[in-house]
């Protein structure tokens, strides 16, 4: 059975959070208990078959997996197989155990938040569509289904975002809806211009045959364009404010992964499919659009008074540390020495950002829905003294304030300090700049801090107490693994994020995989 | 797993700042049982000084934090502001103003 799930986990990875989450509600006809045990129990199914694919992927070097090919294994040499190919490499893996892991915290967390609310069971099943959404996005082998799963991702998010269904809601989910349809739309276009001139799909297949030319310059720019829309760079980012501050809170920390899986697209393009073509380009045009995020992200949320809008700017500001140090080794691609003496580092620093903005972020928005959850507003100005009912929401909230500005021993700072001091070696001014955009961070959550947290308590707060444990214990996990990573460093880098960098920079062995 | 990261101009040592930071902390313990015990609970000694006079009733809003801050960078923020027009026409100008120049850049010195 073990060797089943083994061979099988990059299937099950996919198959089964969507499977399941057609099955919720006739799981639900059994009652809630069954219905929320189900969704666990699927989410953490999910999470395992995650792992298995990054231990497998660990012990070959990566693998493909063919949809219903006899072989799993299967690829022909000749040219592809008329299937769906997942292909799992170091970086298809660690996206997939962020994703899931912080699925499996949002649904519990979810049980209590959402309790008493109408239409839970599409609730969850959105919420495990989004999850085969993201699993199958980063694991999938070919262009097209990349289309398929970003759409899938997009209308479950879509969904989530409208959950409320009224109001300000409802719009953020319509412009969420309109600007992911016309970047999927570009991604489909791209796909159409690729497949015009090689008649092919999969992804080591086009990278191995692409020429760069005219079209597919063409087609560069536009999934390029299109995954930095969705990962919410500036100025691309306008709707991020909208959708994580509308949505329930749970969801606005799932739909930071849900951007990261974007992010993870956009780098598999870069890198991968064009295999570093116009290098210096695209790495300043991200280096670009990440300066811009990280400053204009940060003091857009400082002025914010809605404490979920504030940390969709911060999030949009992370993301442009990311972009920096991913950006960074794709302008110096094309150049060994500089390379090897910084471009690897900056990476590992803005891959190891990708996992540690996973989980202080997915945190932050958390606290922000228990302060919602027991204060009943989202507006700082009608916030005070929450720390004198709300201690353990405190703590774990000045845990992830802390991470998110980088100040050690948190896991935000091990990665900061490896983009500052490898960014630097590139170009000073960009690295000191990301340090202010740090400092700013810290101002801006110093300020959610004193406003919700300090001062005299609000008789009606203080008399609801601290969340309940089904609630604070996600949030703890978050905040063990913040601490957890930023005492061992090391092993996250060697275990999780070097792998991964050297998979985005070896594409003769993607390629190899296939062919 | 030793928490040593190495970095591509130094390294980071989490276990060594830590013991750094405590033995800080240490030293400022012993420094403060030095010091003079006069604090007595429920006296004036609680009440915050404000330049000797009375210190004014409630709490400065989270809006007007950093309110030097944003009055120095009056014209910048409004500018900001002017360009979060929350218009979803307005989202997709700037996705394809974005496409726009980075098709030029690709086209004009993009090389393979």
């Amino acid at each position: 059975m073990a060797v089943l799930f083994y061979q099988h986990s990059a299937a099950f990875a996919v198959a089964v959070p969507l499977a399941a989450a057609f099955a919720v509600p006739l799981v639900a006809k059994l009652g809630k208990a069954a219905r929320n045990a189900f969704v666990v129990l699927a989410v953490v199914f999910t999470q395992i078959m995650s792992w298995l694919m990054f231990q497998r992927s660990s012990a070959e070097g990566g693998f493909i997996y063919t949809l219903g090919a006899s072989v799993p294994s299967l690829a022909s040499p000749a040219g592809f197989p008329v299937r769906i190919v997942l292909h799992i490499d170091a970086l298809s893996a660690f996206m997939a155990v962020i994703s899931t892991t912080l699925a499996f915290v949002v649904s519990v967390y979810s049980f209590r938040y959402m309790k008493g609310r109408k239409s839970l069971d599409k609730y969850f099943a959105l919420l495990l569509v989004m999850t085969a959404g993201m699993t199958g996005l980063v694991t999938t082998g070919d262009l097209f289904n990349m289309f398929v799963f970003l759409e899938l991702l997009s209308v479950s998010s879509a969904g989530m975002i409208g959950y409320y269904g009224k109001g300000e809601s409802a719009e953020a989910a319509f412009k969420y809806m309109t600007v992911s349809s016309i970047g999927a739309l570009m991604v489909l276009f791209a796909a159409g211009m690729l497949y015009s001139q090689y008649n092919l799909l999969n992804i080591a297949g086009l990278a191995d045959a692409i020429q760069f030319s005219f079209i597919d310059r063409i087609a560069l720019v536009l999934l390029f364009a299109a995954f930095a829309l969705k990962c919410g760079a500036v100025p691309m980012h306008m709707w991020v404010s909208d959708s994580y501050g509308e949505a329930p809170a749970p969801v606005s920390a799932f739909l930071v992964v849900a951007s990261q899986a974007g992010l993870y697209a956009l780098f598999r393009i870069a890198f991968t499919l064009f295999g570093g073509l116009s290098a210096a380009v695209m790495g300043w045009g991200m280096i670009t659009l990440g300066m811009l995020s990280m400053f204009i992200g940060v003091t857009m949320a400082m002025f914010q008074k809605d404490i979920k809008r504030l940390m969709a700017y911060h999030a949009v500001s992370q993301t442009g540390y990311m972009l920096l140090g991913i950006g960074v080794g794709l302008a110096v691609l094309s150049s060994p020495v500089a390379l090897e003496t910084f471009g690897i580092s900056a990476m590992e620093g803005g891959l190891f950002h990708v996992i540690n903005h996973a989980l202080y972020k997915g945190l932050l928005f958390l606290t922000a829905g228990a302060v919602i959850y027991r204060a009943g507003t989202r507006n700082l100005n009608n916030m005070s003294g929450l720390a004198h009912s709300m201690p353990v929401t405190t703590v774990l909230f000045i845990i992830g304030a802390l991470s998110i500005a980088g100040l050690p021993p948190f896991n935000g700072f091990a990665s900061k300090i490896v983009i500052y001091e490898s960014v630097f070696m590139f170009n000073p001014l960009l690295s000191v700049i990301a340090m202010l955009v740090s400092i700013l961070t810290l101002a801006s959550f110093v300020k959610v801090f004193y406003s919700a947290f300090t001062g005299p308590a609000d008789r009606s707060i203080k008399k609801a107490g601290e969340v309940p444990a089904v609630m604070w214990i996600p949030m703890g996990i978050l905040a063990v693994l913040i601490i957890a990573f930023g005492l061992a460093p090391d092993t996250v880098m060697n275990l999780f994020v070097r792998p991964a960098v050297h998979a985005l920079l070896n594409q003769a062995g993607y390629i190899g995989g296939v062919i | 797993m030793t928490g040593l990261l190495v970095t591509s101009s130094g390294y980071w040592h989490p276990l060594a700042w830590l013991a750094v930071m405590a033995s800080a902390v240490i030293l400022a313990l012993i420094i403060r049982s030095f010091g003079n015990n006069r604090f007595r609970k429920g006296t004036d000694q609680q009440v915050p000084f404000y330049s000797g006079n009375r210190a004014p009733e409630g709490r400065i809003k989270s809006s007007n934090l950093y309110w030097g801050f944003f009055t120095a960078m009056e014209k910048y923020f409004r500018w900001l502001r002017r360009l979060h027009t929350g218009i979803v026409n307005d989202y997709v100008y700037w996705f394809v103003l974005v496409m726009v120049i980075m098709l030029a850049a690709v086209m004009l010195g993009g090389g393979p």
